[in-house]
């Protein structure tokens, strides 16, 4: 379905926001690995730097100090145009929110990422249907996400973060937005790609029964890993 | 991102905010229609008077006057090159009875009709006196310089209907400033002829003409005006015997009104008459001024067409920039899975260019029926006037012109938000994951 995974190598990765208060220092040499085809989860408090780090890791932010290597590329070294590139080819992301776009049917949305890559209509018609299939939801494709489910939104929003064949997957709390049954359904779905793909599977989460299952785990705290 | 998928997605997104596309396609659309019949407006005033200057009208032709006018002189003239007509003006002298007791329509309800004394028939009342009455093509009003002000003209084969002029209501006691009160009045009026030496051996040709109408006219001296050849059977009976007097005797042409083919052949044509020996005399200063003013109402109606325009941009810049707000998040997923900056650009510049096209073209065809209603509306006064009526000039340049500028001004009102939207930061766009 995807392809195998890249490694992911953090070193004395710093980040800091601007605010009225000056610099918020949010990573502070913070530094990780995570093994190609890994299933690591990431926890830690609210504040604690999470989804500033998963923002670097797929390329959405840049990297300030530090170095962030995924697979042969440096982000820090990548253009605007490089930058996209590799969140097309490389990353696929799940977010809490979905991240659907509400006048797009599921398989619109689906077909929206191979769009972006430039695939044709027809290719990216069959495997949006393909990947649909995949995630339970082949019968939902001319559905917008207003007339889906929580769970449901959330796997369309995988399907999505498959189309591309992403070896690096990072989900921001995949199942905070869910009832324990689609939270179930949804992780079991994220660990089947992964075991399916080999891609590295990285999960900010606060669900402990998604953290026990993971092949790796690493706790945040104060812009820094602190252990597991 | 191939084009086709930023149009779809920019086409959904308008489809989406339907409400707000509309307005601000409405916005565009009635700018453009605005500049549009401003434009034609203009562009059928100035073709309008231009026509007139360069393919004659009152304003290009070339007056010819002389006490040596006749049908030789015609001739010769016609036959210069460059002419594209000669309108002769004779001119009778006659002795006009306007109707006393004064029989005149009231101006007003409540006031006497049309058949009624408006006063008893005295010594008071209006007393004959001696007129010219000019004489033209009236099948042709356009080649001579005159407006109906009430009425109508008469009919071109008419020996009985004339028209007069202010001087007229003046002698008569009429209000100048109620002039269709003298409409259906009838005159008396009297070619002279003498028949000896003695200057009271006077024989007079008494016809009866009804006034069909009141007009400004420069054609020639006289306070009433009538097909020419009902001057010219007044005007033979005076002239086929001597005039002892002098005082109603006449050339048989009191001028000729030559109109040029072209404007630029007027100078030459004025020289050519000259050399005839004859006197000329050609307004072409006026027409040089009438351009200068001309040239200076389209500068000020286009200006005020590109202003509308310009608050359209606004408008249209306005609701993307609120577009781009609210899809903040949306632009963030999009970059998320892969968009370049430019793919985000795209989709919203050309959401700024379905705006801008969809209200440009419809502006432009809604600003030309505009402009063909003022023309209706200008034509109704104009005929009533017994004038020819305007056919609105509809430039292709103008109207494409509106409408290509709509969308280009659109595109560029938009290229604000929609770079924008590219730049925004992913993770800023899309704030928390």
């Amino acid at each position: 379905m995807v392809d195998p995974g890249v490694g992911v190598s953090v070193e004395g990765l710093r980040h800091s926001y601007r605010s009225p208060a000056g610099a918020l220092v949010v990573l502070n040499e913070c530094s990780l690995e995570i093994p190609p085809g890994g299933y690591c989860a990431l926890t830690g408090p609210s504040g604690s730097g999470k989804s500033t780090l998963l923002a670097l890791l797929g390329g959405l932010d840049r990297v300030q100090a530090g170095t962030v290597r995924v697979g042969a590329a440096d982000l820090a070294e990548l253009s605007g145009d490089g930058l996209a590139e590799y969140r097309r080819s490389t990353v696929g992301f799940v977010f809490q929110h979905f991240g659907l776009l509400d006048p797009l049917t599921a398989a619109e949305n689906v077909e929206l990422a191979n769009a972006l890559a430039g695939v044709a209509p027809a290719s990216r018609r069959a495997r949006a249907a393909e990947l649909l299939d995949e995630v339970g939801l082949g019968d939902r494709g001319s559905h917008r996400p207003v007339q889906l489910s929580g769970g449901e939104r959330q796997r369309v929003a995988i399907a999505r973060a498959l189309a591309n064949g992403p070896r690096l997957l990072l989900a921001d709390e995949p199942t905070g937005n869910l009832d324990p049954t689609s939270a179930d359904l949804v992780i079991r779905l994220l660990e089947t790609v992964h075991e399916g793909s080999g891609c590295t599977l990285l999960v900010v989460t606060h669900n402990r029964s998604l953290t026990r299952r993971a092949g790796q785990r690493l706790r945040l705290a104060d812009g820094r890993v602190v252990g597991e | 991102m191939r084009f086709r998928d930023a149009i779809g997605l920019a086409v959904r997104d308008v489809t989406r905010q339907l409400g707000r596309c509309i307005l601000t396609i409405v916005g565009v659309a009635m700018a453009a229609a605005l500049l549009t019949s401003l434009l034609v407006i203009a562009a059928t005033a100035k073709t309008r008077v231009i026509g007139q200057l360069t393919r004659g009208g009152p304003l290009a032709t070339i007056r010819v006057e002389g006490t040596d006018l006749d049908s030789n002189a015609l001739q010769r003239i016609t036959a210069l090159p460059g002419v594209r007509s000669v309108s002769p003006v004779v001119v009778a002298r006659e002795v006009v009875t306007p109707p006393n007791p004064p029989t005149y329509v009231a101006a007003t309800g409540g006031g006497p009709d049309a058949s009624t004394p408006i006063s008893d028939p005295s010594d008071h009342g209006p007393r004959p006196f001696i007129a010219g009455i000019v004489g033209i093509d009236v099948a042709n009003p356009g080649l001579f310089p005159l407006s109906v002000i009430a009425g109508r003209l008469p009919s071109p084969s008419s020996m009985t209907e004339v028209a007069v002029t202010r001087d007229y209501l003046e002698r008569a006691g009429v209000n100048p400033n109620q002039p269709a009160r003298v409409l259906g009045t009838q005159l008396e009026l009297a070619a002279p002829r003498f028949v000896g030496t003695d200057a009271d051996d006077i024989w007079g040709r008494w016809t009866r003409a009804t006034v069909v109408g009141v007009v400004a006219q420069e054609a020639g001296q006289g306070d009433l005006l009538g097909p020419a050849g009902m001057v010219l059977a007044a005007h033979r009976f005076t002239n086929s015997a001597p005039d002892p007097t002098g005082r109603f005797a006449s050339p048989p042409y009191a001028a000729f009104l030559v109109e040029a083919q072209t404007l630029d052949r007027v100078p030459a044509l004025v020289e050519s008459i000259s050399r005839l020996g004859f006197s000329t005399s050609a307004p072409q200063s006026l027409i040089t001024t009438v351009q200068r003013y001309l040239h200076v109402v389209v500068i000020v109606l286009s200006s005020i067409g590109l202003i509308a325009l310009g608050i359209a941009a606004i408008g249209v810049s306005s609701a993307m920039l609120g577009a781009v707000r609210e899809r903040r998040r949306e632009i963030g997923v999009l970059k998320a899975i892969g968009a370049r900056d430019r793919d985000v650009l795209s989709i919203f510049l050309f959401e700024a260019f379905v705006q801008g096209v969809i209200g440009g073209f419809v502006g432009a065809a809604i600003g030309w029926a505009v402009a063909r209603l003022v023309a209706a509306v200008v034509n109704s006064y104009l005929e009533s006037q017994g004038l020819v009526g305007v056919r609105p000039v509809a430039p292709l340049a103008a109207v494409v012109g509106s409408a290509v500028g709509a969308t280009v001004l659109a595109m560029v009102a938009g290229a604000v938000p929609a770079l924008r939207a590219a730049r925004l930061p992913a993770r800023d766009a899309i704030g928390s994951l």
